[in-house]
């Protein structure tokens, strides 16, 4: 069991919440990478702002009902889905023996956990909503099917490598796709290599600003892991409203 | 009897010689001195007419003609039909074919009957759990592949695009008015912004009155726009859904097409297996998603075989397999309950709830016997609640229909199964007793029509020089088929003897092959005990006496009670108004006979015989019928020209059991006459005999038993010479008497006489000659007359 010193992954838990999938797909991440999981509950920061104002109503998703937006409405839906959340990756950290806590951070915006001290990897579910399950297994299925990593676009590559790496050798992952900027160097490769796991390399990938923004809103990989650094040069606006629409769970190693 | 005859002195009755006794089998006259030495009987002796009805009834193709095979149990009907209709070699009546269940994927209450060629019902049913083996390996491997996972990416991505670039274009429209979209946990908001933040509530009241109501109608028309976009959502969303099927369709029928045209391909002869297949290919084309569900152990293919039991819709119940058959089916059902006849629906209980689906359809014995033959045990199909009307409304449908009780009175609500009917092309024998077929014959409408042969199975054969050699054979026949020791011809000889007895008939044998077989089987465990290495003329009598004794204790009591003189039977002397009749008592394979007195008393009447018997419902109708004849009979011999002024009353005394036949005419006759003219009656004599109205003697029944029970008293008190039994002379061909009665007959102490009128009986009785009967009779009746008359004029005269 993980415990109350192992570095841990954050995960910010806002509003919007998050599936049950995801969480157990991070529980058995944090288990296999020997950390502790760190709950952070977040507010919607501009969701709260529209929530003051007194004539806000909200249109649904669900048959394009308009309804109350006010702050005491929201505030309950906020509690209902943050409890649900709480309680979920609860039992799932109880259950696979992870230690986890929670953290309240009202008004801290997504791109703000980036920030925290400490040597925390950061989980950012996917804000995808439209999701085609395809027939076959979820349970014999490996959690990842598809493991997208960037590298080469810092220096914290190395880390990378082993969260891959670990994930890799825990028959977590089905496949591994290595986005490298340059020639992937042989001890990475020998590190990513495992039977029965497929890795394929596309070298020269970018790693300008532009190309790691689109690579989080468009991509293809149930997740993806990327180096702190490579989300530097990334304007924080930008960063919360990618990170909040992207296409797949994105860890961010630090 | 003519006047001439009355007119010549009668000659003394002889008893009858000792060789009219028995029907000796002389072993020296039987042409072999060891069954060893026979050939088994390759025919069936003495069953020439049940032979031709049999062979007639199974090659006549018309409907109904079905065969009825009567014979009394053991006479050997099953053997019959097993040697006419051999299983390896019996004729088909039609196709023989294959029979399956399948899933009707359209009803599936309503299972599919397949007929198939011999040998492709299993076949079918391998080939279909190996298509089912073969998508369970190659469906999941489809869905897996990166195409199909890229395509599932792609339409994903579009739709997602479709929404982010709907949404991105209505919160561009609205930035450009200072207004956010905002994506709320369940929906979208729309709130004011002022610098690019969400405007706060004080900044909004603090706004111009004409800045705010033009804010919120903007804000109004924006939500009407991110309505209208919304409402897109649904319709995509089940757009999606259904490009995701068809893409789902597209990768399954790359995988599914080959399989099932294989599958086609095998079986593109058989249009019904064809259009099955067809139904198959869709379904599975539907469901292929349940075929992807795969497991960690799937990967060995033996699981994969396991596996193939998940998919119990496409199984196929081969209902019917005749693969292994050489010829047609020949089904013998000796459980023949209705549903064993047409077979039924096994239901299995899931969660505390009973169910149940095509797999569990059980054939019966038509569903085995069809296109061939299905032998049934009348009695048994009779005694089987519903299996009568069963059988009978299956022919007369020509087709099987598999129902249950249950469901035909409509007293359960579990799930039922109404199987699509097969057609029936079989040929039923059925076997059973005369009685039974007769009575069929006359209650049953719909028997005749159905049941048109009757194979009727003789129980004897005449007794000659060739019939004796062929019985040997059959003697041989069961003795190689039993494993029995072989028979000396002393054994064959003693086996025959008793052949005649049994039947009670010295000119004729008895066929009964059950009851010779156990007489054989007991002589061999006789002979085996002995060491003996054939059966010989005394390990038969052995067995004969053996058999005899395990039942005889009623006898023994019988005849104790009559030697104790608890039972009045008197064996010496003369009497009037009685006589020594004889009763047999037939206790199922046994019988045995027994005297009992006959009385009768003679006053003024008006010419009725009372029968006591009948008075008190102890008397037969047939005993009742005798009485009358008997009372007729002297109306005609001593009255026939004026009023026959007697009473009279006869009774079997101390018979408290119920009396029945009429062999007791003659002793009846004789006490009468004797009550009558007050004759006494010889009471060393027994009588027995059938009488008409003209005084002849008729046979009777159980002669040989009739002699012996009054021979066994007789000796037991003490033979004295003048003992013996009067018997009709038509019974004299029945004789067969025992060892110990032929001694004492060839010693003179005992005599069998036979008589053909009651005169002779008459004069044996009473040693007096007719004339002097009748006229004492005649005489008797004539006072009677007058004290008739003297009667009426007193009684006239008091008028």
């Amino acid at each position: 069991m993980t415990n109350n010193d192992s570095p841990r992954i954050l995960i910010p838990i806002d509003p919007h919440g998050i599936s049950r999938e995801t969480l157990e797909t991070l529980v058995r991440i944090a288990r296999q990478m020997n950390r502790g999981l760190l709950g952070l509950l977040l507010d919607d920061i501009r969701l709260q702002q529209a929530a003051a104002l007194p004539f806000t109503t909200e249109i649904t998703f669900s048959g394009t009902r308009e309804r109350s937006l006010l702050r005491d409405h929201l505030s309950q839906r906020t509690s209902r889905v943050t409890l649900d959340t709480r309680h979920t990756l609860l039992g799932l950290a109880e259950l696979n023996r992870v230690d986890l806590k929670f953290e309240e951070a009202p008004g801290l915006r997504l791109h703000t956990v980036l920030e925290r001290d400490g040597h925390l990897d950061v989980f950012f579910p996917s804000r995808r909503r439209w999701h085609l399950l395809a027939p076959g297994p979820a349970r014999g299925r490996a959690a990842i099917r598809r493991l997208g990593l960037l590298l080469g676009c810092g220096p914290d590559t190395a880390r990378v490598v082993d969260a891959a790496r670990l994930l890799i050798d825990a028959d977590l992952v089905d496949e591994s796709y290595v986005l490298a900027e340059g020639n992937l160097p042989p001890e990475q490769l020998a590190a990513l290599s495992h039977p029965g796991h497929r890795l394929r390399i596309q070298c020269g990938a970018r790693c300008d600003a532009a190309a790691i923004t689109g690579l989080i809103q468009q991509s293809p990989y149930d997740l993806l892991l990327l180096p702190r650094s490579a989300l530097q040069q990334i304007p924080t606006e930008t960063l919360d409203a990618i990170l909040d629409k992207s296409g797949s769970q994105v860890l961010v190693v630090n | 009897m003519d006047e001439q005859d009355q007119a010549m002195p009668a000659a003394p009755l002889s008893p009858l010689p000792l060789e009219a006794l028995y029907n000796a089998c002389d072993p020296e006259e039987l042409p072999f001195s060891s069954t060893d030495e026979l050939e088994p009987l390759g025919e069936h002796l003495g069953q020439d007419r049940a032979v031709e009805a049999l062979e007639f009834g199974l090659d006549m193709p018309h409907d109904g003609f079905n065969v009825f095979v009567l014979g009394s149990p053991g006479v050997g009907k099953t053997e019959l039909i097993n040697r006419l209709l051999p299983t390896e070699s019996a004729r088909a009546r039609g196709e023989v074919s294959d029979w399956c269940y399948v899933n009707n994927f359209e009803a599936p209450d309503q299972p599919l009957a397949l007929r198939l060629p011999r040998g492709m019902g299993c076949r079918l049913r391998q080939d279909m759990a190996h298509a089912v083996e073969e998508l369970l390996a190659i469906l999941p491997a489809t869905f897996q592949s990166d195409e199909y996972q890229a395509r599932v990416q792609e339409l994903a991505e579009e739709y997602q695009a479709r929404e982010k670039d709907a949404f991105q274009a209505l919160a561009d429209k609205a930035q450009k008015q200072e207004i956010a979209l905002i994506q709320t946990p369940s929906g979208y908001s729309l709130a004011p912004m002022k610098n690019g933040e969400i405007i706060a509530p004080q900044e909004f009241e603090a706004l111009p009155e004409e800045k705010r109501q033009q804010t919120m109608q903007l804000i109004e028309s924006l939500k009407e726009e991110l309505k209208v976009a919304l409402r897109q959502l649904p319709g995509w969303k089940k757009e999606s859904r259904e490009r995701f099927r068809e893409l789902n369709r597209e990768f399954s029928q790359l995988a599914i097409d080959p399989v099932m045209q294989e599958l086609k391909k095998a079986y593109s002869e058989f249009p019904e297996v064809l259009s099955y297949l067809e139904a198959v290919h869709v379904d599975v084309t539907e469901e292929a998603e349940s075929f992807t569900q795969t497991r960690e152990e799937s990967a060995i293919p033996e699981n994969l075989k396991d596996r193939v039991r998940e998919f119990p819709q496409y199984g196929v119940n081969v209902l019917v397999d005749n693969s292994e058959l050489p010829a047609a089916p020949v089904i013998y059902e000796d459980s023949p309950g209705f549903a064993n006849l047409i077979g039924r629906v096994e239901h299995i209980a899931q969660m505390g709830t009973l169910v149940t689906d095509f797999n569990l359809i059980k054939p019966g014995a038509l569903h085995r016997a069809n296109g061939g033959y299905l032998i049934l045990d009348a009695d048994q199909v009779l005694m089987n609640p519903y299996a009568w009307l069963t059988l009978k409304r299956t022919l007369k449908a020509g087709e099987i229909r598999i129902q249950s009780l249950e469901q035909i009175f409509s007293v359960v609500s579990t799930v039922q199964l109404q199987p699509e009917p097969m057609p029936l092309e079989v040929k039923v024998i059925l076997t059973g007793d005369r009685y039974l077929y007769h009575l069929l014959q006359h209650y049953d409408p719909q028997f005749s029509s159905l049941f048109k042969v009757a194979a009727d199975m003789s129980e004897e054969v005449e007794r000659s020089p060739a019939s004796t050699l062929l019985f040997s054979r059959l003697i041989r026949t069961l003795q190689q088929r039993e494993g029995l020791l072989p028979l000396d011809r002393s054994g064959v000889a003693r086996t025959i003897e008793h052949a005649a007895r049994h039947l009670e008939d010295s000119e004729k044998l008895s066929l009964h092959r059950g009851r010779l077989g156990n007489l054989l089987a007991e002589s061999d465990f006789r002979a085996r005990r002995e060491g003996a290495d054939c059966i010989s003329s005394h390990h038969i009598s052995a067995a004969i006496e053996a058999a005899n004794h395990r039942l005889d204790q009623f006898r023994e009591k019988s005849h104790e009670g009559i030697l104790r003189e608890i039972m009045l039977v008197q064996t010496q002397g003369m009497a009037v108004g009685q006589v020594n009749g004889l009763a047999v008592y037939l206790l199922g394979d046994y019988s045995f006979g027994k005297p009992t007195r006959i009385s009768a008393t003679a006053r003024l009447g008006r010419g009725k015989v009372l029968d006591i018997e009948r008075e008190v419902d102890l008397g037969g109708k047939i005993h009742s019928k005798a009485v009358m004849i008997i009372s007729s009979l002297l109306a005609n011999r001593y009255a026939r020209n004026q009023p026959l002024p007697l009473s009279a009353s006869l009774a079997f005394e101390q018979s408290y059991g119920g009396v029945e036949g009429d062999s007791a005419s003659v002793a009846e006759l004789l006490a009468l006459v004797s009550a009558i003219a007050d004759i006494p009656l010889r009471q060393d004599l027994a009588v027995t005999g059938s009488l008409n109205q003209h005084g002849q003697v008729q046979a009777i029944g159980g002669v040989n038993e009739k002699i012996e029970g009054f021979f066994d008293i007789c000796e037991a008190r003490g033979l004295d010479g003048n003992h013996g039994v009067v018997i009709p002379a038509a019974n004299r061909v029945h004789l067969m008497l025992r060892e110990d009665v032929r001694e004492a007959v060839a010693a003179g102490l005992f005599q069998i006489y036979s008589v053909s009128d009651i005169d002779q009986a008459l004069e044996l009785f009473t040693g007096l000659g007719r004339d002097v009967v009748d006229q004492r009779v005649l005489t008797r009746v004539s006072e009677l007359q007058d004290l008739a008359r003297q009667f009426s004029k007193g009684k006239g005269d008091d008028e």
